[in-house]
C-alpha cells in the first residue's frame, strides 16, 4: 500500500495544494478504514486495501473536497458501495434496477454534499426510522443492505427462514417508508 | 434448504403499489431472484407509472440507508473525529473560513453546513456495523430453566421454549422464538431492552414481565415497572402501541394488533416458574398448547371447536395427567389414548 495518494492513487495533474490535502486525508484515515473493512468484509478478494484505495480515488473526483470538514462518512459510505459493487449478484441487481428505472424515465440520486444539505430533513427522518426498527429487523438490514448477504446466507448463519427474513425486511422497509413519508418523529 | 418459494414476488392483486414495491425490493435483493422474476418485475413497472414511482422512491431509500448507517462510524469510532458535542465548534470553525465570493463561496458554505449535518445525523449513532453477539437458548420437554444474559438480565424459560438474544454495544434484544418466558430485566436506561414475539414488539428499561407466545396470540403481563407494547411495524411511528404498568396485561394477535388492557394480580404473575400451571377461564386450546410443552405424549383436540371451550384448573407441570382426569370428570369430554398421543373428544 503506498504511503501517499500521489504514489499512484491520484492523478499527478492535480495542483500541489490539493495533492497535499489528499495525502494528509489518506494518511489520517487509511489505516482505520482498512481495519474496518477487514473486520466487516473479510480479507477479500478484493482486499480491504484495494477497496479503500478505490474509495479514495472516487473521493478525489468530488469538487471542492477540501471544503468538506468531515470527510469520513463520505469516505466510508463510498467504501461500502465499492465493497458491495464487488459482490456479483448485488452489482447485477443494482444495474438491473437502475436500467429499469432509466427505461421508465426515472433515475436515482447519489449521496453528495449538496444532497445531504438539501435532503437533510429526509435523511434525519431516515436515521430516526432506522433507529426505531426492532433488533431483529436491524440485524437483517445490517446483513442484507450493508454486508450484501443473500437470504440463504443470513438463514444459514442465524437460523431464521428465508420467508421470515423477507417478511422482516419488508416490514422494516414499510416502517421506514411510512416514517420518512409522514415525518413522524416521536421521541423515543 | 432455502424456502425461497415463500418469498416469491407479488401477484397482480397484492395490495397498494407501495406495498407491492416493498415486496419487489425484498425479492430482488434476496439473492434468489430469477430471470423470470425480473421479467415479471419489468412487467409490473410497465403496468402503471404509479408502480414506477413507488419503486423508485423505495429504491432511493434503500440506497440512502448506506449513508445513514455509516453515521455511526463518524460519531463512534476512535479517531480524529469528535462526536456530536463538536457541532458548535465545527460551525464556529466553518464561519472562520476565508470569505469566498460568488458560487465557490456558496458551495463552501453549503458544504460546511452539510458537514455540520453529518455530525448532527451522527447523534443517532446508528450501529449497523456494530456486529451483535447472538446466543440461543432452548428448553426441552418439561424443563424450566433460568439463564443469565450478559447484561445481568435473567430469563426463565418455560418448557419447550426458545429465545435468541441479540446484544450489541448499545442494544439489548431478545426474540421469543417459541413458548413462554419470564424476564427480569437489568435496568439500563441508556440501553433499552426489547423483546420480539411474533409481530409484537415490547420495549422496557428495567422490569419484570411474562411473555407467552400462544397458538393464536401473544400475551404480555407486567409484574413490575413499565413496558411498551407495539406491533412490529409500529416502533418507528409508535402510533399503535400501549404502555403497561405492573398488574396490566394485553393480548396481541399474531399480526401484532393489540387488544384491550386487562388487569391481574402482579403478586401471582407467572406461577409456571414454580411448576404450577393455573388457568382461569382459559381457552382449552391454549391450555393444551402449554401443557403439551411439559409432556412427551402430546394431547390433541379431535375437534377444532373444542379449542374455544373455557377451562378453570390448576395442575402441576410434572403431573399434567390430572388435567386429563379433570377434563373427563368435569367437562363433556372423553379421552382416547394411543401409544403416541392422547385424543380429546366430545363425550358420546
Amino acid at each position: 500500500m503506498p504511503d501517499k495518494l500521489s504514489d499512484g492513487v491520484i492523478p499527478t495533474s492535480l495542483d500541489r495544494h490539493r495533492r497535499l490535502f489528499l495525502d494528509r486525508l489518506y494518511r489520517d484515515h487509511i489505516g482505520n478504514l482498512v481495519d474496518w473493512l477487514r473486520r466487516h468484509y473479510g480479507g477479500g478478494p478484493p482486499s480491504p486495501e484495494d477497496i479503500a484505495q478505490t474509495a479514495f480515488t472516487k473521493l478525489t473526483a468530488l469538487d471542492d473536497i477540501q471544503r468538506i470538514e468531515k470527510i469520513k462518512p463520505y469516505l466510508y459510505a463510498t467504501a461500502v458501495n465499492v465493497a458491495l459493487d464487488e459482490i456479483k449478484w448485488i452489482k447485477r441487481t443494482v444495474a438491473f434496477s437502475e436500467h429499469e428505472l432509466h427505461r421508465t424515465g426515472h433515475a436515482l440520486e447519489e449521496i453528495t454534499p449538496d444532497r445531504v444539505y438539501e435532503g437533510r430533513e429526509e435523511l434525519t427522518l431516515l436515521s430516526q426510522a432506522m433507529e426505531g426498527l426492532s433488533d431483529k429487523q436491524r440485524e437483517i438490514i445490517r446483513r442484507s443492505r450493508f454486508l450484501g448477504q443473500t437470504y440463504a446466507r443470513i438463514s444459514a448463519e442465524t437460523g431464521w427462514s428465508s420467508a421470515d427474513i423477507s417478511r422482516q425486511l419488508s416490514a422494516a422497509m414499510v416502517t421506514i417508508q411510512a416514517a420518512t413519508a409522514n415525518g413522524s418523529t416521536e421521541d423515543k | 434448504m432455502s424456502d425461497i418459494a415463500n418469498i416469491l414476488p407479488p401477484g397482480d392483486d397484492a395490495g397498494a403499489p407501495q406495498d407491492q414495491a416493498v415486496r419487489w425490493l425484498a425479492y430482488l435483493y434476496s439473492g434468489e431472484a430469477t430471470n423470470e422474476g425480473r421479467a415479471n418485475f419489468s412487467s409490473w413497472l410497465d403496468h402503471s407509472s404509479i408502480n414506477v414511482v413507488a419503486y423508485r422512491n423505495l429504491e432511493q431509500i434503500w440506497r440512502d440507508m448506506i449513508f445513514a448507517g455509516v453515521q455511526t462510524i463518524a460519531s463512534t469510532e476512535a479517531s480524529d473525529d469528535k462526536p456530536a458535542s463538536n457541532i458548535v465548534a465545527l460551525e464556529s470553525r466553518s464561519s472562520s473560513l476565508s470569505p469566498l465570493s460568488g458560487r465557490r463561496g456558496a458551495i463552501a458554505a453549503m458544504m460546511a453546513v452539510a458537514a455540520s449535518l453529518v455530525l448532527a445525523l451522527g447523534i443517532w449513532r446508528l450501529e449497523f456495523f456494530d456486529t451483535p453477539t447472538v446466543h440461543a437458548y432452548r428448553t426441552a420437554v418439561g424443563e424450566i430453566r433460568t439463564v443469565s444474559l450478559s447484561d445481568g438480565t435473567r430469563v426463565t424459560l418455560a418448557a419447550e421454549s426458545a429465545i435468541r438474544a441479540i446484544f450489541s454495544n448499545r442494544r439489548r434484544g431478545v426474540e421469543l422464538v417459541a413458548g413462554r418466558a419470564w424476564f427480569d430485566v437489568a435496568s439500563n436506561p441508556a440501553k433499552p431492552f426489547t423483546v420480539l414475539a411474533a409481530a409484537t414488539h415490547i420495549q422496557v428499561v428495567g422490569t419484570q414481565f411474562d411473555v407467552d407466545r400462544a397458538p393464536d396470540d401473544v400475551r404480555v403481563s407486567v409484574a413490575r415497572g413499565v413496558v411498551r407494547v407495539a406491533p412490529l411495524a409500529g416502533p418507528a411511528t409508535r402510533n399503535d402501541g400501549v404502555r403497561l404498568v405492573a398488574g396490566q396485561r394485553v393480548l396481541s394477535a399474531l399480526d401484532g394488533r393489540i387488544g384491550p388492557i386487562e388487569r391481574f394480580d402482579p403478586a401471582r404473575a407467572a406461577p409456571w416458574r414454580t411448576g404450577l400451571l393455573i388457568y382461569r377461564n382459559a381457552r382449552l386450546k391454549d391450555v393444551v398448547a402449554e401443557v403439551n410443552r411439559y409432556r412427551v405424549d402430546k394431547i390433541v383436540l379431535a375437534d377444532g371447536s373444542l379449542g374455544d371451550m373455557r377451562i378453570t384448573m390448576a395442575v402441576r407441570a410434572d403431573q399434567t395427567e390430572t388435567l386429563l382426569l379433570g377434563l373427563e370428570a368435569t367437562a363433556p369430554l372423553q379421552i382416547d389414548r394411543t401409544p403416541s398421543r392422547i385424543m380429546v373428544r366430545p363425550k358420546r
